[in-house]
């Protein structure tokens, strides 16, 4: 009994002196002695809460990590969502960079042979190593017709072989049945190019003595009806090996084009179109007064066995030609 | 006694810097632990309303004063020796089912201070809050001090069992 009446006793001398304090706490404010006893115990304090906050403050550190933990989580979430988003904006950027230049490269190639084109983007792949097809977002609406050469900004595609309105569908130069009328640039030897599927193509030189060394390039040749523009880049003599030697008339060319990345292409819309044999009706008469060179005449009949020799050059291909132009034509 | 007096000195010192240095750190959704109104409950749930109201007025005073001019000195005194005292006679009761004991008696304990000291600063005049925010922060304050209850309890019972029985 006495320890609870102690008790109760104390507590009743605790409030009273919290309740003096806090009147007279109350009253003076800022100004009086109790003010004077919290400056004062702050100076205690102070110091000692300082030393306490170094050492601790590691530890409330962690506690607050702990208590961020959730919030952490959403944020690294947030982030997360962020970093994706940044990664595919970067990779799609490399995509645009990459069609940048191959637009460029485009361009530089339409302007090196003064084409008139129009772009399109390859929107279906060969699905296999047997598709020598591809289709192109453009068609007749775009001018395009049936026939037109394709040019990559490496080199030349193939040709257009059918079309809509809106699209249109390219036979690839590795297509077993395109061949095109071609010729080394180096040596200017003429020659017909087959395409091999994924294997490198078959150029089969018109002239037996040709030869054409490994490394040089091989470019289109307008012949006669032909819609390939002339010197158009399609690829490189690689040395023959095992199974393909078949001789130095027979050679294969590395194409440029990649046909399995291709993205965008050009359709050329102004391929020169040269007439299969001169129109009677548009012959030019000759001066009058003036005669043929008689046949015994040695420097006439050189400078004319001159030009037979070039017409002969060309004309052996040509006599070549006509049958594989044919082809061409067909394929 | 004196051994007593000092480790309970020792223990609110602690207190006192925890929840100077530690406890704002600890805050979630804006509540802060009240370590020193805990170890009050605490202290006297296991010491008895003796020690609760001595110890009490010690602590709050000690907020009071250290408050820096934010308080009323006084006010928190009064509130914890209340407190303290209360605690102290709801310990024998409460023996049976120490945890939820003082879950119990430091979330209500707490959530009924901190009501009182918004009570006390509306009717002085000081801080002058809106109820519903008063109500969300003590009881966001009375379910984290319940949360920290037991922790707080098990190093106050083991202390208070290994001091010296009071002569």
């Amino acid at each position: 009994m006495g320890e609870r009446r102690r008790i109760r006793i104390l507590l009743a001398v605790l409030t009273m002196i919290a309740l003096v304090l806090i009147t007279i706490d109350y009253r003076q404010g800022d100004d009086g002695v109790l003010a004077s006893v919290r400056q004062g115990a702050l100076v205690v304090f102070g110091p000692v809460q300082e030393g306490f906050s170094r050492v601790v403050q590691p530890i409330g550190n962690v506690v607050a990590s702990v208590g961020d933990l959730t919030s952490l989580r959403a944020d690294n979430a947030v982030l997360r969502d962020e970093m994706e988003a940044l990664r595919e904006d970067l990779a799609s950027l490399e995509d645009l960079r990459r069609e940048n230049s191959e637009l460029r490269d485009l361009l530089a190639m339409r302007e090196e042979h003064d084409l008139e084109t129009t772009a399109a983007r390859v929107i279906g792949q060969p699905p296999g190593e047997r598709s020598n097809t591809v289709l192109i977002d453009a068609g007749a609406d775009e001018g395009i017709e049936s026939g037109m050469v394709v040019i990559s900004s490496r080199g030349l595609v193939g040709k257009i072989v059918e079309l809509t309105g809106s699209h249109a569908r390219v036979e690839l130069l590795t297509s077993p049945t395109a061949h095109y009328a071609v010729r080394v640039a180096e040596t200017g030897d003429t020659g017909l190019l087959r395409g091999r599927g994924a294997d490198p193509f078959q150029l089969e030189l018109l002239d037996p003595e040709a030869d054409a060394p490994d490394g040089t390039e091989v470019v289109t040749r307008t012949f006669q009806a032909s819609t390939v523009p002339d010197g158009l880049p399609i690829g490189e003599v690689v040395p023959q090996s095992g199974d393909d030697a078949v001789g130095p008339r027979f050679q294969l060319v590395r194409p440029y084009v990649d046909f399995r990345r291709l993205s965008i292409v050009q359709v050329v819309l102004d391929a020169p179109e040269p007439p299969e044999d001169l129109d009677p009706e548009e012959l030019v008469d000759p001066p009058e007064g003036e005669r043929p060179p008689p046949p015994g005449d040695t420097d006439d009949e050189e400078e004319g066995q001159g030009d037979n020799d070039e017409d002969g050059g060309e004309g052996s291909a040509d006599d070549a030609a006509p049958e594989e132009e044919g082809e061409v034509a067909g394929g | 006694m004196i051994m007593r007096l000092l480790t309970h000195f020792l223990v609110l010192i602690t207190a006192l810097l925890l929840q100077a240095v530690v406890a704002p750190s600890m805050a979630v959704a804006g509540a802060v632990p009240n370590l020193v109104m805990l170890t009050v409950l605490m202290i006297a749930l296991f010491a008895g309303p003796g020690m609760g109201v001595r110890y009490g007025f010690a602590a709050g005073l000690s907020l009071d004063i250290l408050s820096g001019g934010e308080a009323i000195l006084g006010v928190s005194a009064l509130l914890l020796l209340l407190a303290g005292y209360g605690a102290g006679l709801a310990g024998p009761y409460i023996a049976a089912s120490q945890i939820s004991g003082q879950m119990i008696v430091g979330g209500a304990g707490v959530l009924a201070l901190l009501l009182a000291e918004g009570l006390f600063s509306f009717m002085l005049g000081r801080e002058p809050v809106s109820v519903l925010s008063l109500l969300q922060d003590a009881a966001l304050s009375g379910l984290y001090a319940a949360l920290l209850a037991p922790i707080l309890g098990m190093l106050v019972g083991r202390l208070q069992r290994g001091l010296p029985e009071p002569g």
